[in-house]
């Protein structure tokens, strides 16, 4: 018998060979459901890198930026100021809708020297018990009676009038001559 | 309704509004001032200007010349403070039982508000009506051989002194009571208090006569301190150097003014002297529409606008003026005869009549009449008038505010209390005297 020469099979390592993977099987609606989410971790993922890229540039901005000045700071108040005058004006509007139609007659009203200093809800319920727009509508011819129904008052609480005596006392007596004045 | 919440408010503006309506203060005086009333004691402006601005001829060529305008600012004081405390335990129980602050607690409360701010303002008039505008009995001392008096100026205007009671005293021949040719009686030839503020001037021959000035104070009975009517003391029409008007002679009413301009009135010789108004007229049905004439001529004299224009008089004046013949049919319209609004009550002669009742409209007394002579003088004390107002509306500015309005605690029971604090003050500048003219009557 003769011997044949050993061949050496090549060897294999197991690094040079794949590892099988494992197969799973997904529904179609799991499948969908892991794409999505790998969409969505997709986008969030750029999104914060734009803003990771955005924030470090906003920090060299504010390294590299000066101090504000005081035209700066001067705008940054008067802008809180003007927000703060429409804050204002959105709650008397919204309180006393009519106003709307007549608000530039009404900062007329504020601004006559008799008014200043009014406080701004004090004011806006003065000037309308004095242009009748504050008088609840009445239905029909009916007058009110006694009893227990509580008569027709101007509109003006207690601490209103209190306050209307207190700063403006010629615009006080002005509306009680003419009646305009009921607790 | 009122609860004890809105208690406080609700008496404040219940007991104005009744005293705005009824009190006379509304009627006659103006509210034309600047500034805010926030404590007793503050100060309001009102601006007044003494001197007319003089209206020069303009020569082409020439330069102008330029006047200073005496400019003063009077203050108002707001000088008055009045309270009201009382309990509200009971009327607690009124409440639950009316409904509401019981109508006679409010009207009792207002009408004392109203006479005292009426009476204040009214008692201002006796004080502030310029020299030469009163109506009344004239007390005359007509001038002599000698001098019976004479003035000698000061940085505010003058001194005027008497000789009469000094020379009797000293053996001469002066007397201390003198029969005035106005009405015939005899009076205390003296300075008194009750001549205060009333108009005082020289007089002599009919050609010169002094303005009409105002006594500002009683030194003695033969010594008093003068000033112009309106406290100036130079201006365009003030003689060069000197602190009183007129003093060359003449009123510039019924007279030239500054005479012929020879000589200075402080230098003439035989000089009387008159006290205007220094007793009080007899007013009655017969003579009271031609008074009301008078205090028109006076305003009138003085430009005063002829609109706004008021006479306050007593109810017993009222009556009077009803009867007058003058007056006789009813031609002269009553047209508040029915609803009485701040005591308006008739318009008669371009004047409102203003009703004040009660204790309202002042009173003084008039000079005393007397008896005897030097040491054997007797003074009687003068009948009491009163002083009736005729005034436009910007001659006083009234200011008043109703500072605090509050329900506390008492102290020392388990009980409420309102208190209530009313400030009020008035003022006539200076430059406005000159709107008021006043009658001293008495009937």
């Amino acid at each position: 018998m003769e011997n044949q020469p050993e061949v050496q099979e090549p060897q294999k390592t197991p690094e040079a060979e794949a590892p099988k993977a494992d197969v799973v099987t997904l529904s179609k609606k799991e499948f969908e459901d892991i794409s999505h989410r790998a969409d969505v971790s997709s986008q969030n993922f750029e999104r914060l890198k734009k803003a990771e890229e955005e924030l470090e540039a906003l920090r060299s901005n504010l390294v590299t930026n000066d101090v504000p000045s005081e035209d700066d700071v001067g705008k940054l108040k008067a802008e809180i100021a003007d927000i703060k005058a429409r804050q204002a004006k959105s709650d008397v509007l919204e309180t006393h809708p009519q106003l709307k139609e007549v608000w530039s007659e009404f900062e007329k009203f504020r601004s006559d020297p008799d008014n200043n200093g009014m406080n701004l809800k004090t004011a806006a319920k003065a000037f309308l018990v004095e242009k009748g727009l504050l008088e609840p509508q009445r239905k029909g011819l009916e007058k009110p009676t006694g009893g227990t129904r509580v008569p027709i008052s101007s509109g003006m609480s207690n601490e209103d009038i209190k306050n209307l005596r207190e700063t403006n006392y010629r615009k006080y007596i002005d509306m009680l001559k003419k009646g305009q004045l009921s607790i | 309704m009122a609860t004890l919440s809105n208690f406080g408010e609700q008496f404040a503006s219940k007991v104005l509004q009744k005293t705005y309506q009824n009190s006379v203060v509304d009627a006659i005086a103006n509210r034309e001032y600047e500034g805010e009333i926030k404590k007793p004691g503050d100060r309001v402006n009102i601006l007044s200007f003494l001197n007319s601005i003089l209206l020069s001829d303009y020569t082409v060529g020439s330069d102008m010349s330029s006047e200073t305008i005496i400019d003063a600012e009077d203050q108002l004081i707001v000088e008055k403070r009045k309270y009201y405390n009382f309990s509200l335990d009971r009327l607690e129980d009124l409440f639950t039982y009316g409904g509401d602050i019981p109508e006679n607690l409010l009207t009792d409360a207002s009408k004392q508000l109203e006479k005292t701010i009426d009476s204040y303002v009214l008692d201002k008039f006796g004080s502030e009506v310029k020299a030469g505008n009163w109506v009344g009995v004239d007390l005359v001392v007509v001038g002599s051989s000698q001098t019976e008096a004479s003035i000698a100026t000061t940085a505010t205007g003058g001194t005027v002194t008497i000789t009469t009671y000094a020379e009797q005293i000293l053996g001469g021949t002066g007397y201390t009571t003198s029969e005035n040719p106005r009405d015939g009686v005899n009076y205390f030839a003296g300075f008194e208090t009750s001549d205060l503020y009333k108009g005082f001037r020289l007089r002599s021959t009919a050609a010169f006569v002094s303005p009409w000035y105002r006594i500002s104070g009683i030194t003695s009975s033969t010594v008093a301190t003068l000033t112009e009517w309106d406290e100036a003391v130079s201006g365009s029409d003030f003689a060069e150097g000197h602190t009183l008007r007129g003093l060359f002679g003449g009123d510039g009413i019924s007279f030239p003014k500054y005479g012929d301009g020879n000589a200075s009135l402080l230098a003439m010789g035989s000089l009387g002297w008159e006290i205007q108004a220094a007793a009080a007229t007899a007013v009655t049905s017969g003579v009271v529409y031609e008074q009301s004439t008078l205090l028109a001529q006076a305003l009138d004299e003085n430009e005063v606008p002829t609109e706004s224009r008021k006479w306050t008089v007593p109810p017993g004046v009222i009556t009077m003026l009803k009867q007058a013949s003058e007056l006789q049919p009813t031609g002269i319209a009553e047209i508040y005869s029915g609803t009485v609004l701040n005591g308006r009550v008739m318009r008669l002669g371009g004047f409102d009549i203003i009703q004040a009742a009660g204790t309202r409209v002042s009173t003084r007394a008039g000079h005393s009449t007397s008896s005897g002579t030097g040491a054997d003088t007797a003074p009687v004390a003068g009948a009491t008038g009163y002083l009736m107002p005729a005034n436009h509306m910007g001659f006083i500015t009234f200011a008043d505010k109703w500072s605090e309005s509050r329900v506390v605690d008492a102290e020392n029971q388990f009980a409420k209390k309102y208190q209530g604090l009313f400030l009020f003050g008035a003022k006539v500048p200076r430059y406005r005297r000159k709107y008021a003219s006043l009658l001293f009557g008495s009937f």
